[in-house]
């Protein structure tokens, strides 16, 4: 037999290789997929107020007119899962009273094929409208009266493009759709037209959000500078946008790459929150900084680190004094060991643009955050049940699901962090939590037995607020991407 | 340019190689795939900070390398190793050498089944792989010899070294590419 050098024997030990499936666009899915797990976003107005949760998600819960209702009475309303399945794109009604799923509305007859969910949906504030986009190029109003789709909106034009994040005007007049190409498309509640699209130029943008007075659009994403120099900071752009004329002004500055947009409730300061990177190293261990914003200046303030480690998601509390931050645990990995930095929770006040409280989380490999309407709990959906990790067989294993997930309450009085709630599906994702603040629905996901990657699907369970007991998760198919909840 | 439109060129010259790399550091094409892929879309949501677009291959190196040792570590996943290989019409020439080849990498631990394909297939230099890794240069000269001398005997039919009494074939090999610059 030929002898051959160590390389050879190696190329030829790849040899032949099988046919692959991925493309640069499924790969940029994929990535867009992920960035938007990245994030989470809270914006609070009159009459909605919609919370996006993430890590591996957005989730929007829509309040009432008037803000939490905390009256007694029957739980009622509707929760609706957008869902991408093996076939179609899919909208599910859930009712909160019977906790019955109805009819899915098809919002995309082909496999949508995004990996990780995204703030593809939006309810209008009066809530008889959402308007989910399939995650390619199109939007569907969905009338939540009759859980039927009314039209079918094609918003995004050119190759790559895709539908980053639709997002409702607080004025109840349009509905925003942001797409890679960095244009946003202004479609009219009343005549269902889109209006005359707004492009940002050579932009990448990465996510937006609207002041409460829906005066403002603010953009955030990169690509308005020249190319940076090697070894040169990294900036990002926030545009912001007046609504009422659809122009946009200079773009505003920010170091590091921004992935979220956060305004407080009474609308004066926009919190742009993101990663920093300088380097490879940064990279790979990035830190978690935020910039404020005064809306009245749009002049950026001073650049805030707030720890080691990439953001997992961000929300706002009800009274805007404090914006909470959940930082991702880090791993060092080494030939020997592996160093974990623990995941934390950080709470920036917004009176003083600082840091000013971290609980340590240990590592559960939490995935987002969620806050109750009163602002006294904190939710954190987490791929274990144990603030270790990974520790082995514990109850409840399974092939399918060898890690069993769980949400873990935070006390935002006192820090503390309470005993996990199980049985909540293998990976719990994302939590929304209704407008009442008595349910607490976690959407959770199934695990890869082969690549122990997350696979997004499987279950909706609803949670007691008061109890923290969980109760009879609910199926729906596809892989779960938003979760939202109409009065 | 875009940057979108940058990564998609980077996708398409970079991921057969990749996906290469994971099937050699984890003998399964379908995770090696999964590995390739998870690589590419966490390079995406990178992509606008890597200002040097040069250290864009490293980079997915190390990060397909991390991934591949945080798999093996936290998910303790156990590869099954197997003589059968899936059925084909006619098999061609050098399938003995392909299993021998995996048989041999299988039997090595993962840490040195990685520094092996970055310094042999990858063609790294000792201070290449220490870097990319964050591991000290002597862990990975440590880690190679050993593998080489794991690999030796399982591969003695196969394997060419320039000369077996010399464990350093790295060391020649860092000399061949270093006049390649």
């Amino acid at each position: 037999m030929d002898k051959k050098s160590l390389h050879d024997l190696l190329e030829s030990a790849t040899l032949p290789e099988p046919p692959t499936g991925a493309t640069p666009d499924s790969v940029i899915r994929a990535g867009i997929g992920l960035r938007r797990r990245r994030r989470a976003w809270y914006a609070s107005g009159g009459a909605v107020a919609a919370v996006a949760v993430a890590c591996a998600a957005s989730l929007t819960v829509t309040l009432g007119t008037g803000g939490p209702a905390a009256a007694p009475g029957p739980t009622s309303g509707t929760v609706y899962v957008l869902g991408d399945g093996a076939s179609q794109g899919t909208v599910t009604p859930i009712s909160v009273a019977t906790g019955a799923a109805g009819q899915p509305v098809v919002v995309r007859s082909a496999p949508a094929n995004i990996q990780g969910p995204g703030e593809l949906m939006a309810v209008t504030p009066d809530g008889k409208t959402i308007w989910a986009s399939d995650g390619t190029d199109t939007v569907t109003a969905i009338s939540t009266a009759t859980n039927k789709a009314e039209k079918t909106i094609t918003v995004v034009h050119g190759r790559a493009g895709i539908t980053v994040q639709v997002l409702a005007n607080p004025n109840g007049k349009d509905v925003y759709v942001l797409d890679s190409l960095g244009t946003v498309t202004p479609i009219s509640t009343a005549t269902y037209q889109p209006g005359t699209p707004i492009r940002l130029g050579r932009y990448s943008p990465d996510w937006m959000a609207i002041t409460p007075d829906g005066r403002t659009l603010y953009v955030a994403g990169s690509g308005t500078q020249p190319v940076a120099r090697p070894g040169a900071r990294s900036m990002s752009d926030v545009i912001p946008i007046d609504t009422a004329t659809g122009t946009a002004g200079a773009p505003i500055h920010v170091p590091g790459q921004a992935f979220g947009i956060t305004i407080t409730p009474d609308g004066r300061t926009v919190y742009v929150w993101g990663e920093s990177a300088t380097s490879l190293t940064s990279i790979i261990r990035p830190s978690t900084q935020v910039t404020p914003i005064p809306t009245a200046t749009n002049t950026p303030g001073i650049t805030v680190t707030v720890g080691t480690g990439g953001v997992g998601g961000t929300v706002m509390a009800p009274d805007g004094r404090t914006m909470y931050l959940l930082l991702q645990a880090n791993n060092v990995i080494g030939p020997k060991k592996t160093i974990h930095n623990p995941s934390r929770v950080v709470y920036f006040s917004t009176v003083t643009n600082t840091p000013e409280k971290t609980i340590n989380l240990g590592n559960p490999w939490p995935q987002g955050l969620a806050i109750t309407p009163d602002g006294r709990t904190l939710y954190v959906p987490a791929a274990s049940s144990s603030r270790q990790g990974d520790t082995g067989r514990v109850p409840g294993a399974s092939r399918q699901c060898p890690q069993p997930g769980a949400v873990f309450p935070i006390s935002t009085a006192t820090g503390s962090v309470g005993n996990p709630i199980t049985r909540v599906g293998c990976l719990p994702m994302f939590v929304a939590i209704t407008p009442d603040g008595r349910t607490a629905y976690v959407v959770s996901g199934v695990v890869s037995v082969q690549t122990a990657v997350p696979v997004w699907g499987g279950s909706v369970t609803p949670v007691a607020t008061s109890t923290n007991q969980p109760g009879k998760p609910i199926s729906v198919g596809g892989q779960l991407e938003q979760i939202l909840t109409v009065p | 340019m875009t940057p979108t439109e940058e990564f998609a060129e980077f996708v398409g010259a970079s991921s057969a190689r990749l996906r290469r790399a994971a099937f050699l550091m984890c003998g399964d094409w379908h995770t090696a795939e999964d590995l390739a892929q998870t690589t590419l879309a966490r390079l995406f949501v990178s992509w606008r900070r890597i200002s040097r677009r040069g250290a864009a291959y490293s980079y997915a190196l190390r990060t397909l390398t991390n991934l591949y040792l945080a798999d093996r570590r936290t998910k303790r996943a156990g590869e099954l190793v197997t003589g059968d290989l899936p059925e084909r019409a006619a098999e061609p020439p050098g399938v003995e050498t392909r299993l021998v080849v995996l048989d041999a990498l299988g039997r090595l631990p993962p840490s040195a089944r990685a520094v092996v394909v970055l310094r042999y297939w990858a063609d790294m230099s000792v201070e290449q792989v220490a870097d990319l890794l964050g591991w000290a240069p002597g862990t990975v000269r440590g880690q190679s010899s050993r593998a080489l001398a794991r690999l030796r005997p399982l591969l003695s039919d196969i394997w060419e070294e320039p000369d077996a009494a010399e464990p350093a074939l790295g060391d020649r090999h860092e000399k061949r590419t270093a006049w390649h610059g």
